[in-house]
């Protein structure tokens, strides 16, 4: 029977030679990861009923990326709950504060997710994975029923197909992509559905497309409720895995569409969602208080590169505040020994220790009331930065940093006319 | 807690749109943001920025009914926790997979495929549902629809009360897990 590559990966994790879209299932992870806001709430839950320790234990990772640096006295005692907990139920790893980095990323960057594989992890964006063609559950609220009991059911979803063709033009990047994807399903302008469906890339335009811009499609794409965002298996280096799990020529797709990259410019994300897309004309001129790169979706050393030529040699707007947030320690690692942080800093941004950044909940970087600021956060409902009425728009990184550079948001392709 | 009054019943419906979120619709966001799981905290803002008095005015027992989409956004379950402590139940033409296993976790019960619903059931007509067969009767008009009726895995998650029966009855089946790891 044809079978998406979503459809395999589920089939492979049930052990059994296929699945069909609407059956129920309760798939094998390989590996379950949880953040560190959730641990606490988990243990809690399954303590209640009577839990003392969790179901194979050796898979399960926790990863420190939102509250990395401690800033009040919750965040205190959920950092010295985490650690006990790892230590009860004797995880397969722990990362502390200051250990790894965020959780969607760094699992990709050691191998400890790899190609092919099938996992459960608590948070939403754990679809960063389908970067290199891994499919990764996310569990949410109900994560304590898989350490208890080593799986969750779930639905066989169906899949949409979209094949990328062209190359962007100068100025343009896979988060403009994503943006405008956004925009474009929910909107219904595709005429595709969207909601709980699995979104495969392929085409020519995905074999030369970088993981960090793959990741930053997965990324986008995940706020809008899709199931899933895959790829063609790649490792994280970029090379093609000989004989990995793809969908068969003939596969059942629910929907496919071809897109043309050329056709795009850089787009803004409005304040609201990142479906709120629009051509950055639209956004041109609003002046900012705060700029910020980093976040599950643009954390990665590609992503501070395209946008340090822009910075390199210049200041950014005196009354911009500018956060860079890597996403892992290692990537923390290699912008200094090539440059990148000098660059950042010369200009005059602020560091932030690895991990998620202002975007979960404004940590380390709030906004206050009525401030506006232009980021690569994952999302910008509001409150999502701190204050409730603070506007926060979303662009790729080089528009980021072009507009912390200018003080207000800005085309990049005319930066340096 | 478990389900109440059995798979077959009767109530009052309250009629609700297409694309009703749940963050920011069914309950406020900043509820979820600080993850309130006590219903009695819930309860006094469940449906606030849709209809604020439709709290007082539904009963144990009683439908929500709505369009498509609903519970759209993040599976957040505050809500839905309000919903089943208040012993609602939902009828609607369509939900999100992971809103639906959200749901189901707090063993609330959904029907969640019955198309056009909300074109021939009003707000205040009686109804009866039985999740069973999937038949829905609007009482006031005699009419009377088949849906998909609930899949039986999920029937027996809900049955058992949700995550947490379910999560109860894998321990007395597992014991060694109710001893610390070695």
């Amino acid at each position: 029977m044809p079978m998406t590559m979503a459809e395999k990966l589920l089939a492979k994790a049930v052990g059994q030679p296929s699945v069909k879209p609407g059956e129920v299932i309760a798939p094998d992870p390989e590996l379950v990861i949880l953040h560190d806001g959730y641990v606490e709430t988990a243990h809690r839950q399954l303590t209640q009923i009577g839990y003392k320790r969790i179901t194979n234990p050796e898979r399960v990772v926790i990863l420190t990326d939102h509250n990395v640096i401690n800033t009040s006295p919750r965040a205190i005692e959920q950092s010295r709950a985490n650690r006990r907990i790892a230590a009860e139920w004797k995880v397969g790893a722990f990362f502390d504060v200051g250990r790894g980095g965020h959780g969607h990323i760094y699992p990709m960057e050691v191998g400890m997710v790899r190609p092919g594989m099938f996992l459960i992890a608590y948070d939403m964006h754990c679809t960063n994975f389908g970067a290199i063609g891994a499919f990764a559950m996310r569990a949410g609220p109900d994560v304590p029923v898989v350490l208890a009991t080593g799986t969750l059911w779930t639905m066989v979803p169906q899949t949409l197909r979209i094949d990328l063709v062209g190359t962007f033009k100068p100025g343009v990047y896979a988060r403009d992509l994503g943006f405008k994807l956004s925009s474009d399903l929910t909107s219904g302008r595709l005429g595709v559905e969207y909601d709980d469906r699995v979104v495969e890339f392929g085409g020519y335009a995905t074999a030369t497309m970088p993981i960090s811009e793959r990741v930053a499609l997965c990324n986008s794409l995940t706020e809008i409720g899709v199931n899933n965002v895959l790829f063609p298996p790649v490792s994280f280096n970029g090379e093609t895995i000989k004989g990995g799990i793809v969908s068969d020529a003939d596969a059942n797709f629910e929907s496919r569409i071809t897109l043309d990259l050329s056709k795009l410019g850089p787009q803004v994300a409005l304040p609201g969602g990142p479906n709120r897309a629009v051509d950055i004309a639209t956004a041109v001129g609003r002046p900012v208080d705060q700029a910020y790169i980093g976040s599950c979706g643009s954390g990665m050393y590609e992503d501070f590169e395209r946008a340090a030529v822009l910075i390199r040699g210049k200041t950014i707007a005196p009354s911009v505040r500018f956060f860079v947030v890597p996403g892992t320690i290692a990537i923390a690692q290699r912008m200094m020994e090539s440059g990148l942080t000098k660059d950042f800093m010369d200009a005059g941004a602020i560091f932030l220790p690895a991990g998620c950044g202002p975007c979960a909940g404004g940590v380390g970087a709030p906004l206050g009331p009525g401030e506006v600021s232009i980021s690569t956060a994952a999302t910008n409902g509001a409150g999502r930065m701190g204050a409730r009425d603070a506007e926060c728009y979303l662009a790729s990184p080089v528009t980021v940093a072009a507009s912390a550079l200018a003080g207000r948001i800005v085309d990049p392709r005319e930066v340096g006319k | 807690m478990a389900l109440e009054r059995g798979w077959k019943t009767r109530g009052v419906a309250h009629v609700l749109g297409d694309n009703v979120p749940h963050d920011g619709g069914v309950i406020r966001f900043d509820l979820v943001t600080a993850r309130v799981q006590d219903p009695a905290q819930l309860i006094p803002h469940l449906f606030d920025e849709i209809d604020p008095t439709l709290k007082e005015r539904v009963k144990p027992g009683d439908f929500v009914v709505a369009g498509k989409n609903f519970f759209c956004g993040k599976a957040h379950n505050q809500g839905m926790i309000a919903m089943k402590a208040l012993e609602l139940r939902v009828l609607c033409e369509s939900m999100p997979f992971r809103s639906f296993r959200a749901a189901t976790g707090v063993a609330l019960p959904c029907l969640v495929n019955c198309e056009g619903i909300t074109g021939w059931i009003a707000t205040g007509d009686e109804i009866e549902a039985d999740f069973d067969t999937g038949i829905v009767t609007n009482l006031k008009t005699g009419r009377s629809e088949q849906y998909p009726s609930i899949p039986l895995e999920i029937k027996s998650i809900i049955e058992e009360g949700g995550m947490r029966g379910m999560l109860a009855a894998w321990l007395r089946d597992h014991a060694e897990l109710g001893h610390p790891a070695e």
